[in-house]
């Protein structure tokens, strides 16, 4: 469910960052008090469980494997506010290190995977728990919070892919970035979790708690004593302000206008892009040309196209070296 | 007594070699999670080539070009930005070590086929070139910042956010969560190793191991929260996270820099498509 | 039973073992030794087939060991339960929820009967001692009923090399004692054992032969063990005592 970069606009990206903050302070204020000094460290624990889990394969009957984000778990766990700075740390380096994920779009990421997980995972489990008594009962609501909570997050990535189309066009009305409105993003997003990994989220939650549960008790999360109001409040807040929020921006982007598919015929100036030219490193000196109307774009596209020219040229020799060297070396073991 | 084993009681089947037919079985998650927790912990140690001695640019600059450079292709609308910003990036790969290279094209390589994959439809139900345009800016992006992973040690990229004031718990939770990773990740290699070792025909249960695993890494990962805070403390630490950091400016960043400031201009000058 | 020629291992920039050649017989007890550093638990695990050598060759029983023959899942699982590993660290090993479940895993994996496993088991935690554990969670036992219950759940597989990663480490003396008698009666009933270990007053009279690694890597001296741990001086210099 990480979202890479350029899927979404960067004003999406922006928006998102702007609602997840409020959820980041709130989180760190609360750990902040509640959490003893010496549990500090606890957040990096944290973060570095959830990376790890985010690795494993998880295997599915029928052989195949499946990829759990374990949201609701370490909000069982931590509490829903630890659980969103551990969350949020582990994105963040995934997307710093690993490239999984984007960099703008870590926002969004967050929100979906920080906040909408152990937040509404947490209050599901909370609303089943104070209802039934069996332990039975109790992981029933926690495969039930789990599955209904990381499909809630792909619901959220989906909404946020599906309104590109409408929030980022070009002068000829097509879309900038994801390029799937929501009747298509929504069920692509949300068949996969529905069907499987909803389910593979909800059982390694659940086994992994009852390894916990019968090794540790006590280290499971008590609840604190802060009331839930507030949260669910948070939530409806949120939830209310964020399309107001995108859609604000995508009129400030300024480019509701439906232009004729006449304009995309004619030579691609009204686009401003060019087909072909984009993909990477290879000689597109010519294509590039037709659109410039030379003078200054001339020059700087011909000393770009230059530099571009001998940096492709320099990393395929140095590739080539590297498989030579590889090669020596396997030819003298 | 001396010890609590009587000499001979081996029991008998202990004592005679077996031969056993092991079951099939599909056991293939275990290999797959050791290869990503091996590739996490690879990626997050100092490379060979990487370094601190070896930093050639100060790594507050390469992550605020990173940034820079993600953000400027994102927003563009002009080809020739896009080409231009393809010359800076490869022009910075060039410089780099053949190994190093390899490693960042890998990483764009397996961008790159996601997203041709994810966007392909929209191509071919005539998104227009802004689709292709879409699979530039995707790899143009996810080169910039497989460029600043690939040549910066992550104690880099950490005191690096330190370098843009941001709140000491931040950066010392950076820190700790990335030392967390390598520590509980040995852990959890050695776990899926012995595993591996164990499974030795078919695991009916297959979950149930794996969920144990992620236990137990939990269990000890909160065990050794306790005993982290306490060894920092026995150090006078006292909340407040220093950081070592490069002093000057080299001719190199100032050249780097000075690189950056042309990419906004060509931005300003022809980003925006007008 | 175990042949290694020109065996060599090595990450990019460090050589953690290099021109090692080694043949054990079936039925042999060996200690490796060396200082920190030197290799051995590479070795122990290369032997085992956790990690695979980048030069030179392995054969087991005849058999060439290589990453290609264990990507063969049959050929690895039989593989793994014929050289059984003790880890270095008795955490890393145990994942069940009892006792009794850890040490069922192996046989349960192999497809015995339940009768046949839970005979496997209760001849295991009687050998160890380790009846008051048996519904036990393993995760909070004592590091010394850990290493025993770890080493019960590699012995359920009735393997025929068993490699021991310094067994002996952080254990009370009673329990080195324990250990140090088993290993011995293990060998005494066929078993080839091969075990990497610092804990020398704790294993007088177990080993037949050692094998001292250098702090690069080499086999240094490949002996007779009484004979090899005569020699003081060339133990100094190695680091080893």
């Amino acid at each position: 469910m990480h979202i890479p970069d350029n899927y979404l606009s960067p004003a999406t990206c922006a928006v998102m960052v702007l609602a997840v903050i409020p959820v980041w302070v709130v989180s760190v204020k609360k750990v902040a008090k509640d959490m003893p000094r010496e549990k500090f460290p606890l957040l990096g624990i944290g973060g570095a469980f959830s990376f790890l889990i985010m690795m494993l394969n998880i295997p599915l009957p029928g052989g195949s494997t499946g990829h759990a984000v374990g949201g609701t778990l370490l909000a069982v766990l931590l509490g829903p506010y630890a659980a969103c700075i551990s969350i949020s740390i582990a994105l963040l380096i995934q997307a710093l290190v690993f490239g999984d994920g984007g960099i703008l779009s870590l926002g969004a990421n967050c929100f979906n995977m920080a906040f909408v997980i152990p937040f509404s995972g947490y209050l599901i489990f909370k609303l089943v728990k104070d209802r039934v008594t069996s332990r039975t009962g109790e992981y029933v609501g926690l495969a039930v919070a789990s599955y209904v909570a990381i499909n809630l997050a792909a619901l959220c990535a989906a909404v946020e892919f599906g309104i590109q189309p409408l929030v980022a066009r070009d002068a000829a009305g097509l879309p900038l970035y994801c390029p799937y409105p929501l009747a298509i993003s929504i069920p692509a997003m949300l068949i996969p979790h529905l069907a499987v990994a909803g389910l593979v989220e909800a059982a390694f939650t659940v086994a992994i708690l009852a390894f916990i549960a019968k090794t540790s008790p006590e280290t499971i999360f008590a609840g604190s004593s802060a009331r839930l109001k507030p949260l669910y409040a948070l939530l409806a807040a949120l939830v209310v302000a964020s399309p107001l929020g995108l859609l604000a921006a995508g009129t400030a982007w300024g480019e509701w206008k439906v232009e004729d598919i006449k304009n995309v015929m004619n030579g691609g100036s009204a686009l401003g892009y060019v087909p072909g030219g984009m993909a990477k490193g290879l000689d597109f000196a010519a294509p590039l040309r037709d659109y410039t109307a030379g003078g200054m774009h001339g020059i700087v596209g011909y000393v770009v196209s230059a530099i571009l020219g001998v940096a492709v040229l320099v990393i395929v020799f140095k590739l080539l070296g590297l498989l030579k060297r590889g090669n020596r070396a396997r030819s003298d073991a | 007594m001396r010890s609590d084993v009587g000499s001979h009681d081996i029991p008998a089947w202990l004592r005679v070699r077996e031969s056993h037919q092991p079951r099939p079985d599909r056991g293939r998650f275990v290999e797959k999670s050791l290869l990503s927790v091996l590739g996490a912990l690879a990626a997050l140690r100092d490379r060979p080539g990487m370094g601190r001695s070896r930093e050639f640019l100060r790594p507050e600059l390469k992550l605020a070009s990173a940034l820079l450079m993600v953000l400027l292709v994102s927003v563009s609308r002009s080809a020739l930005f896009l080409e231009a910003a393809a010359a800076f990036e490869l022009g910075c790969l060039c410089l780099l070590r053949g190994e190093v290279i390899a490693r960042v094209l890998r990483k764009v390589a397996a961008a790159g086929v996601f997203a041709v994959a994810i966007l392909l439809p929209a191509l071919v139900l005539g998104g227009g070139v802004g689709v292709l345009a879409l699979c530039a800016k995707v790899l143009l992006a996810v080169l910039a910042a497989a460029l600043l992973s690939g040549t910066t040690p992550w104690t880099s990229i950490a005191s690096a956010f330190a370098a843009f004031r941001l709140p000491d718990i931040f950066v010392m939770t950076l820190d700790m969560t990335v030392k967390y990773i390598s520590l509980l990740g040995g852990l959890i290699l050695d776990m899926l190793y012995a595993l591996k070792l164990r499974s030795v025909g078919r695991d009916d249960r297959k979950m149930d191991s794996l969920s144990a695993i992620a236990g137990t890494i939990f269990l000890k990962s909160r065990e050794v929260a306790e005993t982290q805070y306490q060894a920092m403390e026995c150090r006078c630490f006292a909340g407040t996270y220093r950081s070592t950091r490069r002093h000057g400016f080299g001719l190199s960043d100032m050249a780097f820099a000075a690189a950056n400031l042309v990419m906004v201009a060509v931005f300003i000058a022809f980003g925006t498509g007008r | 039973m175990i042949e290694l020629h020109g065996i060599g291992f090595a990450y990019p920039e460090t050589t953690v073992l290099a021109e090692i050649g080694l043949c054990v017989k079936e039925g042999e007890s060996i200690a490796l030794i060396g200082p920190n550093g030197s290799g051995k638990s590479t070795l122990l695990k290369l032997i085992c087939g956790l990690v695979h050598a980048s030069a030179g060759d392995y054969f087991f029983d005849g058999l060439p060991i290589t990453k290609a023959r264990l990507a063969d899942a049959a050929f690895a699982k039989d593989f793994h339960r014929r050289v059984g590993f003790l880890f270095q660290n008795s955490d890393a090993q145990l994942f069940c929820g009892s006792v009794y479940d850890e040490i069922a895993f192996g046989p349960r994996q192999m497809g015995l009967a339940e009768d046949e496993t839970g005979g496997r088991v209760d001849d295991l935690i009687r050998l160890f001692g380790l009846e008051r554990l048996s519904g036990r969670v393993p995760y909070h036992l004592s590091g010394g009923e850990k290493r025993k219950v770890a080493l019960a759940s590699v012995l359920a597989l009735n393997p025929d090399a068993i490699c021991l990663d310094e067994p002996m480490g952080g254990l009370d003396p009673r329990t080195k004692n324990t250990l140090s008698d088993l290993i011995q009666s293990l060998n005494a009933s066929g078993k080839t054992i091969l075990c990497a270990t610092h804990d020398f007053e704790y294993v007088q009279g177990i080993f037949e032969r050692a094998v001292v690694l250098s702090k690069e890597g080499r086999v240094v001296r490949d002996g007779p063990y009484a004979e090899v741990m005569a020699d003081r001086a060339f133990l100094e210099a190695q680091n080893i005592i």
